[in-house]
Parts: C-alpha cells; sequence; structure tokens
C-alpha cells in the first residue's frame, strides 16, 4: 500500500518555438510504457520548467534542445532551482548536443546528455535510477 | 527546505496552508501515492472543499477542453484570486505509466503564483482517482484557493464520476454530430448543469447547440441547464461563459446556504472510514491478526471483521 | 533510336512526340552510354513486348510533369543556408556561389534561406525567452533592412529566394517585398518561393501557429495577392518532409499532404477565388529517406493523386494546376551523430532516389548536421554530391527511368489505393482541420514514429553504425559553432532600428494591417492582408509586430 513503487513522475519539455517534437513525444511514450507519469510542457521562459516542475512534484526534469538555447537556457533553470530551494532535482538534457556545448552543460550540473540515436532502454533506465534516487530509493 | 518524502505532518500542513508550491506539491504526492503521511493528511483537511467552489470541466477528445479552460482561468482570476486546476488522464492499462499532455495548453498561466495546475493520471482503479480528487480538492482548498477547477476526457465511467464530485459541472462539446456526440449521449450529457459548444468560430456550431437544446428537451431537463457557444481560439462567448458558471455558483448558495459545497455522500463516508482503518493498519495489534490468517486460522473475510473490531476497541478506548 | 510499332497517332507516344518537337524544336536528347549505344529520352511498353501508355508530361502525371525533364533543363540545388547575421550568411552564400553552387533555372542564382526558430515563429530577436536560439540554427530576419544587407548587390529579378519558415511566413515575405520595392525591382518579375507552414499539423509549436482556420484563411489572402501582384511566386509548399519527418510512414504523409491542399482548394472556394489562378503556385517539399523503391513510388503515386483530385475534385482546368512541383529534401531524421561520415552516404542515395522519382529542386543535406549547424566543408560536400549525380552518374539521361519496374509501378498503385482510402477516412471525420483539432493526425503520427523507434530499438530496423557494425572509438569531428555575439548584435541592431524610424508611419502602417486583417478574417478584400504586411515592412514595422496583430486576428493554435 504505500509507496514502495510510486510511479516516477518526469517532466519533458521543448521551447515553444522549437517545432521538432519527434524525439521528445518518442520518449514521453518510452517512459510512460515504461510505467513513468511523464509531463509535457513547452516553455517560454526557462523559468516555467521550474515553477511547473515544482507544481507537478517530479523527479526528473528533462529538456529537448534541437533549435539552439541548449547553454543559456539549462544554466537558467539551474538558477531557478537553486532560488526555489530544489537545487536536488535532477536535470537531464537531449537533442543536438555539440561538443562546445558538454562542458557548460556539465559545469551546471546536468545528470546526462542524450544525443540522437541514444538506445532508448539507457535513456529510461536513465529516467528510472534519477528518479529512484531523487526519491530516496536507490 | 521540504523532505522529498517528508513525514512531519504538522509542519507539511503549516506550509500548505501558508500557500507554499512545494508544500502543496508534495502533499497530493502523499496522497496520490496513498502514503502513511498522504492518510493523514486526508483526514486533517477532509471537507476543506467546502470554503472553495469546484467547477467539473469534461468532454470528449478533441473538444478543446484544456483551451478552454485556460482561456476561462485568465477571466475567472477577476472574480477567484487563486485557481488551481486539476487535469485528470488516464493511465495506460498496460504499463500503469501516463503522458499528462493537457498543460501544454495552458501555457498562458505556466508562471503565474496565483494558478496552481496539477496533472492527476488515474493510475487504472476505478474509483480510485475519484478519491485521490477528493483529497486533493480539499488540499487546494485548504491552501487557499478559492475555486478548483477539475478537467476530465468524458468518456469513460470513472472520469464522468471524477468530474461529478465536483460543484458545478460544465460539458465542453466539439462542432459536429459525428461519432464525438456519440461518445456525449452515452451518459455524460445527464450530469452537465452547462454545455458549451466550443470552437464557435468552426462551421457546424450553432447546429450543434440547437442539436443539444432539443435533445435536453427531448429529455424533459429543466431549464436551468443552458447551452451556450464559445470559442477558445477567438475569446468569443467566454465571458458569457463565465458569467453562467458563476450563477450556477451563486444558485447553488441560494438553494442550500450554509452547506452549499460540503459534499457528504456515501462515497466520502466510506472513503473516510477506509482511510481510518488503513491509517489503523499500521497498529500493532494488526501484526498478530495477520500471523492468524496467514496461518490459516482465520479467513481473510474474519480477518477484516476482526481489524474492524480492534480498530472500534482502539476508538473506545481512547474516550 | 529503336524504331517503335506506334498504335496510332492519338495514342500516348505519338502526343509526347508532338509536344517535344513543338516545345523543345530541333533539340536532340539522346544521350550515349560508355558502351557507345545511344539512349533515348524516355522508355515505355513500345521499347520491349508492353503496348503504349502513360508518357511523361500527360495527365495524371505519374511519370513526371514535363515530358522532357532533366535532359533539358537540370534540378535546381536549393542547399540550405543561413545563421547567425544576415552579414554572416551572406560570406556562406558567396562561398557557395563561387563552388558552382547556388544555380537557379536558366542561370538564375538561386538561395534556399533558412531562419532561426524565434524569426521562423514570427518572434523578434527581443522577445522573452528567445534569446538562446537567436542565429543558432538560422538566420535572425526581422526587418526589410536585413533583405538589404542579405541581398546587397544582387539583382532580384534574377534572382530565386526561397524562404523556409514556419507561423512567420506571411510577415516574411512583407520584409522581402518591402526590401526588393525600395531598391526598385518590379514585383511580376520576381521569383521564389515562402514555404508558409503557418499552421500545426501536430501541435507542437505551443501556440505559434496560426489556428487551422486562420492559417487558411491567410494561405488563400497571400495566394491571390500574389496571383495578381507576384505572379511568379510560388505561395505554398505542403511538406510532406516535415510530416515524415515528425515520423509519419510515407502514405500518412502523402496522405495528409494532400488532405492540406483539399483544405486549401476549399478555403479558396469558398472565398471565390479561381483555383486556377492561384493552384499553379502551390507544390510539395517531400521527403527522401530510408526506403530507396518506395521514395519513388510515392513522389509517382503523388503526382498521380495530386493531378486527380485537382481535376476530378476540384475540376481544375490548367495543366500547370495539375502538375506537382517537387522540392525534394534528403532525411535529416537519419542523419547519425555516430559515425557521421556514414550520412554522405546515406543523403548520395537520398538523393538518387529523388533525381530518379523526377523533382524540380533538391536539398542534400550536410554529413555532420545531427552534430550541429553544418560546416562549409560538408555543405560543399553536399554539392558535390549532387554535381557527382548530375555529371557523373548518366542517372539524368532519361525520363522516368524506373516506370515499368513491375516492382515501382506496383509500389505506385499500392501507396496511391492507400492514400485514397486515409483521404476518404478524412473526409468522414469531418476534414482535415477537425482530424487536426481532435488531435487525431497527432496520434497516428506519434504512434508511427513510436514504432519506427521501436524497430530500431529491437533490431529489426538497421541503422548501420547506431544499432549495427558500432565502434567504439570517439571520433573527433569539427562542429561549427554560431557566433554567441549573435544574440546581442542582433538586439543591438533592433534596438537602433526602433530609436531610428519613423513612428507615427509605422504605428499606422500596423493599424491599417489590423484593419485589413479584420476584414479577410471576415471574408472581404481578401489579399489586403499580404499588401499592409509589404506597407507595414516598408514602414519599417518588424516582423515581430506585424506578427502580434495577425495572431490577435487570426487566432493561434491552442
Amino acid at each position: 500500500m504505500p509507496d514502495t513503487s510510486p510511479q516516477p513522475r518526469i517532466l519533458l519539455t521543448k521551447s515553444f518555438i522549437d517545432s521538432h517534437d519527434r524525439a521528445i513525444a518518442t520518449i514521453a511514450l518510452a517512459l510512460r510504457d515504461a510505467a513513468m507519469e511523464v509531463v509535457l510542457i513547452d516553455y517560454e521562459q526557462p523559468e516555467d520548467v521550474v515553477n511547473v516542475a515544482l507544481q507537478e512534484d517530479v523527479d526528473v526534469i528533462g529538456v529537448s534542445f534541437m533549435s539552439g538555447g541548449q547553454v543559456e537556457t539549462t544554466q537558467k533553470i539551474f538558477a531557478e532551482l537553486q532560488r526555489r530551494e530544489v537545487a536536488g532535482l535532477p536535470v537531464v538534457v537531449g537533442g543536438t548536443i555539440r561538443p562546445f556545448d558538454v562542458p557548460p552543460l556539465e559545469a551546471a550540473g546536468v545528470k546526462a546528455i542524450f544525443r540522437g540515436g541514444a538506445p532508448m532502454a539507457d535513456v529510461v533506465e536513465s529516467f528510472r535510477s534519477l528518479s529512484r534516487a531523487y526519491r530516496g530509493l536507490a | 527546505m521540504i523532505a522529498v518524502r517528508e513525514t512531519d505532518l504538522a509542519g507539511l500542513l503549516d506550509r500548505v496552508r501558508s500557500g507554499d508550491s512545494l508544500a502543496i506539491a508534495r502533499a497530493i504526492t502523499a496522497i496520490e501515492n496513498a502514503t502513511p503521511l498522504g492518510a493523514d493528511l486526508r483526514l486533517a483537511v477532509r471537507g476543506a472543499s467546502g470554503l472553495c467552489q469546484t467547477l467539473g470541466v469534461t468532454g470528449p477528445p478533441g473538444a478543446g477542453k484544456s483551451s478552454l479552460v485556460s482561456a476561462l482561468i485568465s477571466i475567472l482570476l477577476e472574480q477567484y484570486p487563486r485557481i488551481g486546476v486539476l487535469t485528470v488522464d488516464p493511465s495506460s492499462p498496460v504499463s500503469g505509466g501516463a503522458v499528462l499532455g493537457d498543460r501544454v495548453r495552458m501555457a498562458a498561466h505556466s508562471r503565474d503564483p496565483n494558478v496552481f495546475i496539477r496533472s492527476l493520471a488515474a493510475r487504472g482503479h476505478l474509483g480510485g482517482v475519484t478519491r485521490t480528487t477528493r483529497g486533493v480538492i480539499d488540499i487546494l482548498a485548504a491552501a487557499g484557493f478559492d475555486l478548483v477547477i477539475v478537467e476530465t476526457v468524458g468518456t469513460g465511467q470513472s472520469e464522468v464520476a471524477v468530474a461529478g464530485i465536483t460543484d458545478v459541472k460544465l460539458v465542453v462539446c466539439p462542432p459536429g454530430l459525428g461519432d464525438d456526440m456519440q461518445a456525449i449521449k452515452a451518459g455524460v450529457l445527464e450530469i452537465a448543469d452547462l454545455l458549451v459548444v466550443n470552437k464557435a468560430d468552426l462551421p457546424d456550431a450553432g447546429r450543434t447547440a440547437g442539436y443539444l437544446k432539443a435533445m435536453l428537451y427531448h429529455r424533459g431537463h429543466d431549464e436551468t441547464r443552458a447551452v451556450l457557444l464559445a470559442s477558445a481560439t477567438t475569446g468569443d462567448g467566454l465571458k458569457e461563459l463565465a458569467e453562467a458558471v458563476d450563477a450556477r455558483f451563486a444558485a447553488l448558495g441560494a438553494a442550500n446556504p450554509g452547506e452549499a459545497h460540503l459534499i457528504v455522500t456515501r462515497d466520502v463516508l466510506a472513503d473516510d472510514a477506509a482511510d481510518l482503518i488503513r491509517a489503523f493498519i499500521r497498529h500493532a495489534d494488526i501484526d498478530r491478526l495477520c500471523g492468524t490468517v496467514g496461518r490459516g486460522e482465520l479467513t481473510h473475510r474474519e480477518g477484516a471483521i476482526a481489524a474492524v473490531n480492534l480498530f472500534v476497541d482502539s476508538q473506545g478506548s481512547k474516550e | 533510336m529503336a524504331t517503335k510499332s506506334i498504335e496510332a497517332d492519338t495514342g500516348p507516344y505519338a502526343k509526347w512526340q508532338r509536344v517535344v518537337a513543338d516545345r523543345y524544336t530541333d533539340r536532340s536528347f539522346v544521350a550515349r552510354n560508355r558502351s557507345g549505344v545511344e539512349v533515348d529520352p524516355v522508355y515505355s511498353g513500345l521499347d520491349r513486348d508492353g503496348g503504349e501508355a502513360e508518357m511523361p508530361g500527360q495527365y495524371p502525371y505519374t511519370r513526371g510533369i514535363y515530358p522532357i525533364h532533366y535532359q533539358y533543363q537540370p534540378w535546381m540545388d536549393l542547399q540550405i543556408i543561413g545563421f547567425g547575421l544576415p552579414s554572416q550568411t551572406r560570406e556562406r552564400m558567396d562561398l557557395l556561389l563561387q563552388e558552382g553552387g547556388s544555380k537557379g533555372y536558366f542561370g538564375r542564382e538561386a538561395y534556399n534561406f533558412i531562419f532561426d526558430m524565434p524569426t521562423s515563429m514570427g518572434y523578434d530577436p527581443d522577445y522573452p525567452g528567445v534569446r538562446g536560439s537567436i542565429g543558432d540554427c538560422g538566420i535572425s530576419v526581422c526587418k526589410a533592412r536585413d533583405y538589404e544587407v542579405l541581398l546587397d548587390g544582387k539583382d532580384l529579378e534574377k534572382t530565386t529566394v526561397s524562404m523556409v519558415l514556419n507561423a512567420g511566413s506571411p510577415g516574411m515575405l512583407g520584409l522581402y517585398l518591402a526590401a526588393a520595392k525600395r531598391r526598385g525591382f518590379a514585383f511580376d518579375k520576381l521569383g521564389g518561393n515562402v514555404t508558409n507552414y503557418i499552421w500545426d499539423f501536430f501541435g507542437h509549436s505551443g501556440g505559434t501557429n496560426f489556428s487551422p482556420k486562420g492559417s487558411y484563411r491567410l494561405i488563400a489572402d497571400i495566394a491571390a495577392y500574389c496571383a495578381k501582384h507576384v505572379p511568379l511566386w510560388n505561395t505554398l509548399t505542403i511538406s510532406e518532409h516535415n510530416i515524415c519527418e515528425a515520423g509519419a510512414t510515407n502514405v500518412q504523409a502523402v496522405a495528409y499532404s494532400i488532405a492540406a491542399i483539399i483544405a486549401v482548394n476549399e478555403e479558396c472556394v469558398k472565398l471565390g477565388i479561381a483555383l486556377d489562378d492561384v493552384v499553379p503556385r502551390f507544390g510539395f517539399h517531400v521527403r527522401y529517406g530510408e526506403n530507396f523503391f518506395e521514395e519513388i513510388a510515392k513522389t509517382r503515386a503523388l503526382r498521380r493523386v495530386y493531378a486527380k483530385v485537382n481535376r476530378e475534385r476540384f475540376g481544375c482546368k490548367k495543366s500547370s494546376a495539375l502538375q506537382a512541383r517537387i522540392h525534394a529534401q534528403t532525411a535529416g531524421s537519419l542523419l547519425t551523430v555516430q559515425q557521421p561520415l556514414n550520412n554522405l552516404v546515406r543523403n548520395a542515395y537520398g538523393a538518387l532516389s529523388a533525381i530518379l522519382s523526377g523533382v524540380n529542386g533538391m536539398t542534400i543535406n550536410a554529413y555532420d548536421e545531427a552534430l550541429g549547424l553544418p560546416t562549409e566543408e560538408a555543405v560543399t560536400l553536399s554539392l558535390r554530391t549532387s554535381q557527382i549525380i548530375a555529371e557523373e552518374t548518366g542517372a539524368v539521361h532519361v525520363s522516368d527511368p524506373m516506370g515499368g519496374s513491375y516492382y515501382v509501378e506496383a509500389l505506385t498503385d499500392d501507396i496511391e489505393r492507400k492514400v485514397f482510402e486515409i483521404i476518404a477516412d478524412i473526409d468522414d471525420r469531418g476534414g482535415l482541420v477537425a482530424c487536426i483539432e481532435s488531435g487525431w493526425i497527432k496520434q497516428q503520427v506519434s504512434a508511427a514514429a513510436y514504432n519506427w523507434r521501436q524497430e530500431v530499438e529491437s533490431g529489426a530496423r538497421t541503422m548501420v553504425g547506431v544499432n549495427k557494425y558500432v565502434t567504439d572509438e570517439p571520433e573527433q569531428f569539427k562542429v561549427f559553432q554560431p557566433d554567441p555575439e549573435a544574440a546581442r548584435l542582433a538586439i543591438e541592431d533592433l534596438e537602433r532600428h526602433r530609436r531610428e524610424r519613423d513612428d507615427v508611419r509605422c504605428t499606422a502602417a500596423l493599424a491599417a494591417l489590423r484593419h485589413a486583417a479584420e476584414r479577410v478574417r471576415d471574408g472581404h478584400d481578401i489579399g489586403s492582408v499580404m499588401a499592409s504586411l509589404v506597407e507595414a515592412a516598408d514602414a519599417d514595422a518588424t516582423l515581430g509586430e506585424m506578427q502580434a496583430v495577425l495572431h490577435d486576428v487570426f487566432g493561434r493554435n491552442k
């Protein structure tokens, strides 16, 4: 009865101006089929992501970047997590992540980076283990 | 800070009552997951929904419910300073997971501190989601929200039941008289206080409204039900819709002053009783009882009755 | 040339011969292969033991829209170009031209501009929240002056400008035409296209695109305006490519593309626009991906279905209203981060399937696009791929070389049948707008995308270097890094523009735009929105300011 295995809750998001949603839609279905609850939003400002993550009480935030904004948006999300006192909430990013994006993304604190062709099983497992760790179930 | 697996009921309740987003969110999770803390929370805030107005919004897929709710929020905020929204979506019957996408259409309120939106997955069990939703409405009411809107897909029985626990029920229909209308006929119409034909900018909207009016008339529904036209895209008819919702709330208050919003039904009592028993199940005496059931000395039914008796005894000894 | 036994001089072959003789007078299109054997410009059943059948350039255009195709006029190479500020993109344009690219038809220069996401959606660089994307995956353009930089010194009457973008399309055409007007070019000499992807099949752009209903009204307005004032301008590109890239199957993508044409045509008919005036300027953007023969068959089926629908359902009479013009693009979603040089090979096969299908324009992706924006080297290699197919392989000597193949003909018929089934289903569901609004299209496409992904995961579908023939060693590739200063410079430039412009004139022009938009929304003065966009752009209104008015009046996709 109690929360021995509550469904992981995941927020998947992309910018409102980015029309590329195949990756994020596919990952949402894969996470659903792995028994997770996935909230989807398009953010206008990076701060929206954190506000929604708080209201939805998610365990992991996944941000998709197909058309720019990788570093700037991610840094702003981390700053807002800090400000809203949920600095421990894990963030992963995916999409077009270029070599020069990686150092600043890692410095900001992203837990995982997924590029095109990453095996879906790895992506799903990463969300699952980050969720469990965040809930103290690891 | 609030721990991810918070256990301090009093501390969490204080922060919920102060309107702290994270505390509200964590309290909702505890109720959804039926944790021990969640059970305590449910009982602590039981009945709080009497403090706020509740509006159920349902209708077939593609009716544009989320866009309409989003547009309505903007208008209703003038009258209800803080609005909570629950969007309920089905869980996958295969995996138990869910994709909760209704918020995509409510992006206008993504950073408004006076709007709190939460996506709930139905998690399969009929009745479970109704129970959870009641508890969550209580939490939002305790947190000081003036209006709670519950959006569900009006196709299945459980979704209709969820809408049924709200004070005023709004059924959203898309224009057109095809398959969607069949879905509406099958029960959803029966619960409606208000019917709105959304996407009124599309052809067929007027015809659909006429059809709905005729259908209600033939079924002998009273005239207080209204059929309205609105468009979340153009904004037409939204003000009138908000006024109609308000008028329904006012009518409810006048018809049953004092207890206008307090929903005391058999279901609620049964839920609360179950919660009390569930909380008690953690008691040490129960462990011994479990042993006897496990060894086959008592049947499950006998064990359950014994558990209820133990609970009743424990209540007597408190007094 | 072999002597063919022709049934009668009214048969398809005789008709074809007469058209070729009329249109191309004395030119011979006979080529020679390596063995010195003469190769005819087209083959048919007559060349073996079959009977006469449809010839290229004949209704319903299965075999192509021209009787003689590449033998007379090669495809237009339209490498995608655009990043950073207009001045930075201009440098890349000059390089491409120097390498023999940017060739339009009949000696024209041609450019295929792609814009950054804010521009593509119609937002100015200073719109809150978009800063990180400025100049990142395309050019940042928001005012008429930007085109004066981008196309400085170009003779616009001899330049074909293709503009690939979403909701920002109407305003973008306004900016371009205003720039052309300032430089004194006559609108009736300007050639090019705007994609006009202003609606949203999948609801995936969070309200940045127009409501389906508003979209079709705007498309009709632009079509009507251009038919009168910019007659050489291609006003709408239906993107089969984008539907496929979102994960749809080839059959679904062709069917939804035709359904979009049906919706646009119906809108035009409703507004009293003669279809024969506007339909010839509609075209398609088609994806060439993983199934070599299916790509060819789908193109042939697309042309046939398009011709039949426009003639039989809408009564179009002009042959140009029955001929599907196709801009081909290789599949971006097949490009892999792993072993990126493999993408060169994938792109070459995709391009070859497009050429064998008979297309009008071609974009071959850069092999490094999965890694980031293309490098100069990668863009040049894409161009070389096209040049090798055109000038080395001999694939261009014969029109519809796959025609008559048992396999390809059967596949073509099969796709046509399935496409008509889906169109009937969409009709039953109340038409395309209803299917978009109910989320049905999105569900269909997401399910197909998920299937595809699961095939890759299970290994049922091979992706070389990804799920088979995987190598361990990480490869270091040069990745293009856009100018990190672009955002700051674009915003400063915009602020300067706003300070220096005539605000009174600009405000009046935006008010006039709103008035025109309201009239058009209510079904009057079709064409006046586009006219007002040109005026507003000429009065220095920005893309974002014009877009705000259009969004207000025509509604967003919600």
